[in-house]
């Protein structure tokens, strides 16, 4: 084999040789250790993605459905106040019927004091002559109107002002009523006195009730005045006033005997004034940015701190929480309580900076003179300084399990329920986990080695909540919140004071259950 | 994840291209180091300062020629450059006559496996040894040699054709050591 073909081979079989590298040493070394491929690819922390979809959603609810809801608001509103008018005109269109009525039958020569009751006594007695026949249709149009009014109930954002609207207006028409009523019947000569049927009262004052719903109203309003203009035409000719203005009637008795009326009706009367508590079921999820202390409780012991100091991150933290909710009806106050777990994580990139020694000892230099001949040098002991860098991250965590109770006044404004809260943590358990720097270039496992405390106490916090109905399916909210850690989180044998405080945002989802 | 991808995530320092370049070459780059180390802890060292300068330097690489050469060279730099940190190496310039084209290598020596042919060459003086393995096995002509050592070309070529000389005289000892013995075993 010639020369050249050896140097060929050696070439060919050098050329493309690999050697088995250490890849992990080289990694560390090279501080490529900890990359995580699916990490880096992942530049958002996943989990957040559920509350930023949570909000996400919330916001284009909010933006859809603003408009619209705003619009509603305001039809409701006009159709409140344009009922309350109405329901004026109709009972000044009422009482004009009925003055017209006294001044058709002549009674001009009756005093003061009997005009009154004539008035109630014609009215009665009109009623009496064409009632009978009507009193069947008008139970029926009075079931329709209960059914009617109950939906309302129901239907109604603010029951107490509906209530007190419809007790206001209940109020006159059935002392009207109920004053025609006795008057009629204590007079024995008042043709077919007798016969006026406690329905038709019913019917009046009902009429008067159901004020809320416009549509309703107009046609109730309507149905009483053709039904006193049709008994007025029909029963004038059995008018017999001398013998009404002889009579005189004991007015004071009447509000007594109205009770009695109407306990024999045996009527249901709505009730607008029993509150009741209500339960809710609160899920909520949240971020929040946690501010940290760190103070050095021993002075000797400062390297660790200063690092922990300049090269520690407080990364963002988690909560999770669920709690029941108490409201009562009428009442802008709540209070929560309920079980919440909290994650604040801290990541420290330790720069290390060393020097390596490498010492060969006997080391032989062979070169070759001019002539051919090796030359062999004993170089001694060589030391060569190898200067090492990188860096070293570390995370620890703690997980904070609390019990919070909060307190919370909750208002309706521009068609969000807007809220302030108050509250306290009390802690049930802190564990940590994760790798704490103790020392200027050590780690210590906090799973093995406890650094914090148990339980921390109590916590204080406060916020802010901003709500919008979803119907049937509750509330969501949105709560920015402040909280306050005061009790430090490092136990006696961490030498670094610990403290925290943390502003974050919660949403969460108000489920009615009762 | 193919090699442009490599290099442009390299470029702009994402750490899981510079991973995946590791992975991938540095048992290459280490075979070169270990050529040109003593021993396989500063062979190792010379590999992690080589890819040290890879990454630091490789907005440099403009993309023309091979980048796995271009590697190669700076694994070839830094393990040279931290060899001369331990080691003198003192280069003849004389030039010799280059005879060793003309000589016969036994057939036996074709056969040598990779550990066998770095044993072989690790008798060369360490100077020669460097300028051989540059030029035989890793290609480089002596102008780029006498760039990458601080000599002249000439220096190169003497150095070369020494460790030429030198092999042959290495191998014919070996084969004269050889033959004493099977002649030793044959009066046995």
């Amino acid at each position: 084999m010639k020369y050249s073909d050896f140097e060929k081979s050696i070439s060919s079989k050098l050329g493309g040789a690999q050697e088995t590298v250490n890849i992990k040493e080289l990694l560390i070394g090279l501080n490529l250790d900890n990359l995580n491929p699916e990490r880096k690819t992942r530049p958002f922390p996943l989990w957040l993605m559920i509350p930023l979809l949570l909000i996400g959603s919330f916001a284009s609810f909010l933006a859809m459905d603003g408009s619209n809801m705003f619009n509603l608001n305001q039809v409701s509103d006009n159709a409140v106040i344009q009922t309350k008018s109405e329901s004026k005109i109709a009972t000044i269109d009422n009482n004009t019927e009925i003055t017209n009525v006294n001044q058709n039958t002549g009674t001009t020569s009756l005093n003061d004091e009997t005009k009154s009751k004539v008035e109630k006594t014609i009215q009665a007695t009109t009623i009496n002559t064409s009632i009978n026949s009507e009193v069947k249709s008008s139970e029926n149009t009075l079931t329709l109107r209960k059914n009617k009014l109950n939906n309302l109930q129901i239907n109604q954002d603010s029951p107490s002002n509906s209530s007190s609207h419809s007790s206001q207006n209940l109020k006159k028409p059935t002392s009207t009523i109920t004053d025609v009523h006795e008057s009629v019947s204590s007079d024995p000569s008042l043709p077919g006195s007798s016969n006026l049927s406690v329905n038709s009262s019913v019917e009046l004052s009902n009429g008067n009730i159901i004020d809320n719903d416009r549509s309703y109203y107009e046609s109730a309003a309507k149905t009483d005045l053709n039904l006193i203009s049709r008994s007025r035409s029909r029963s004038r000719s059995n008018l017999s006033l001398p013998s009404i203005s002889k009579r005189s009637i004991n007015i004071s008795s009447l509000d007594a005997d109205s009770e009695n009326l109407f306990s024999r009706m045996k009527i249901n009367c709505p009730s607008f004034n029993q509150a009741h508590w209500r339960l809710a079921m609160v899920p909520e999820i949240g971020v929040f940015a946690p501010f940290k202390t760190l103070e050095n409780k021993k002075s000797d012991n400062t390297q660790a701190f200063e690092e922990r100091q300049r090269l520690e991150k407080t990364l963002e933290g988690i909560n999770l929480g669920l709690y029941s909710m108490l409201v009562r009806d009428g009442l802008p106050i709540y209070l929560k309580a309920g079980v919440s777990y909290s994650r604040i994580s801290e990541r420290m990139d330790l720069e290390y900076n060393y020097t390596k020694l490498d010492t060969t000892i006997g080391v032989i230099s062979q070169t070759v003179s001019a002539n051919g001949d090796s030359i062999t040098t004993i170089m001694g002991p060589i030391v060569s300084e190898i200067k090492l860098t990188g860096k070293n991250r570390q995370h620890s965590y703690i997980h904070i399990f609390d019990l919070p109770v909060s307190v919370g006044y909750n208002t309706y404004l521009g068609g969000f329920d807007v809220g302030v809260e108050i509250g306290v943590n009390i802690n049930l358990m802190t564990r940590a986990t994760g790798n704490l720097l103790t020392s200027k270039s050590g780690f210590t496992n906090l799973s093995l080695n406890e650094l914090y405390k148990k339980r921390i106490g109590l916590s204080y916090f406060g916020g802010l909540m901003i709500g919008r109905n979803f119907g049937s399916f509750g509330d969501f909210y949105l709560a920015p919140r402040f909280t306050y850690y005061p009790t430090d989180f490092s136990n006696d044998n961490n030498f670094i004071s610990q403290k925290y405080v943390s502003v974050g945002v919660n949403i969460g989802f108000v489920y009615k259950i009762k | 994840m193919n090699l442009d991808r490599i290099i442009e995530g390299c470029k702009k320092g994402e750490k899981i291209c510079q991973e995946r370049l590791v992975r991938n070459y540095a048992p290459g780059l280490l075979a070169i180091c270990r050529r040109y180390s003593r021993d396989s802890e500063s062979a190792n060292d010379a590999l992690q300062e080589s890819f040290i300068n890879i990454f630091k330097y490789i907005n440099s690489y403009s993309g023309v020629g091979s980048f796995e050469g271009w590697m190669k060279r700076i694994a070839v730099n830094c393990t040279i450059t931290f060899q001369k940190k331990n080691f003198k190496i003192h280069y003849e310039p004389n030039v010799l006559h280059d005879s060793s084209q003309h000589c016969e290598i036994p057939d036996v020596y074709s056969t040598l496996g990779k550990e066998d042919i770095l044993c072989l060459l690790s008798e060369l003086p360490k100077a020669l040894f460097v300028v051989f393995n540059m030029h035989v096995v890793e290609g480089y002509s002596h102008k780029e040699i006498s760039k990458m050592l601080s000599i002249s070309e000439g220096t190169s070529r003497a150095s070369l054709s020494r460790a030429r000389g030198r092999l042959i005289e290495i191998i014919e000892d070996r084969q004269n050591k050889e033959n004493q013995r099977v002649k030793y075993l044959h009066k046995i």
